[in-house]
């Protein structure tokens, strides 16, 4: 069985593909494909393979590479963020904690227990002397 | 016989790089085009065909002197239908109509035989135009390496 390959570099233009060259050799074609869409020209680029068969006369057809002004822009992109300075992953943060309530430090009133002491002790004193005085009456 | 020291693909990308840049706004450069002085040691190895007014009996306008050696007679003015068989001039012409055809240039490599030499060669024709409407002339290079025996 006798087989031709050929490879076509086809660019994009005006909403349609344009047949640009034709070479029997893969490598050559990928150049030649990079090299037109390097001059950034057009929207896309593609190399279509074929496969052309001596005996029955038919050939058959399939894209192989391509690449379009999105491809690009997500390789520029990419790239912008391999030169930008390295972000924390998020699933290497730690949870966010709550910080603990802080309760205000209880003040002791010491000198109001001592009033009370006092008042304590001069309603003992004053009881003693009350019965005392009942005491001195009977 | 020319002394054949290697065979580059960058031959051929140079020469469409070249016809790339002749075009300029049109969908091909003319024969006019297609300076000596622009291609500088390339020239040898690249020929120039004219293809007349109806297409029908294309001649050589240019024949480099490393495919086809001056020593073996001159090629200009032939026609190309009549270029010796087997050579590395006839294998690059060969796809001819293909090129006619598409109306795009078209690369091709291989093993050939010239002046008794097996060679593996790279080859590139590239379609002219004066008009930018009918192909009126072809540019073609090729380069080549002979295969060591057995």
């Amino acid at each position: 069985m006798s087989q031709v390959v050929s490879y076509e570099v086809d660019t994009y233009q005006n909403n349609r593909w344009v047949l640009e060259c034709v070479l029997d050799d893969k490598d050559m074609a990928l150049s030649t494909a990079k090299r037109l869409y390097d001059t950034k020209r057009f929207a896309a680029v593609r190399i279509v393979q074929e496969t052309y068969d001596e005996e029955v006369n038919s050939s058959r057809e399939r894209v192989i590479f391509e690449t379009t002004v999105a491809d690009r822009e997500n390789r520029a992109a990419k790239h912008s963020q391999v030169n930008s300075p390295p972000k924390v992953d998020r699933s290497e943060r730690h949870p966010l904690r709550k910080r603990p309530r802080v309760e205000p430090p209880v003040v002791q009133k010491k000198g109001t227990s001592l009033w009370i002491l006092l008042l304590l002790l001069c309603v003992i004193a004053g009881g003693g002397i009350g019965l005392l005085a009942f005491l001195k009456g009977l | 016989m020319a002394e054949y020291t290697g065979i580059e693909r960058r031959l051929v990308f140079r020469l469409l790089d070249y016809w790339e840049r002749q075009k300029k706004e049109r969908s091909m450069p003319g024969l006019e085009d297609i300076k000596q002085d622009d291609l500088g040691d390339d020239w040898d190895w690249c020929f120039l065909i004219s293809l007349g007014d109806e297409g029908e009996n294309p001649v050589f306008v240019h024949v480099g002197s490393l495919i086809w050696p001056t020593e073996r007679g001159l090629l200009k003015g032939t026609a190309v239908l009549d270029c010796p068989e087997p050579s590395l001039i006839k294998q690059a012409t060969a796809f001819m109509p293909r090129v006619l055809k598409l109306g795009v240039p078209v690369s091709i490599g291989g093993e050939c035989e010239d002046g008794g030499d097996k060679l593996l060669y790279r080859s590139t024709l590239m379609p002219l135009s004066s008009d930018d409407v009918f192909v009126d002339g072809l540019f073609g290079g090729a380069n080549c390496r002979k295969v060591a025996n057995g």
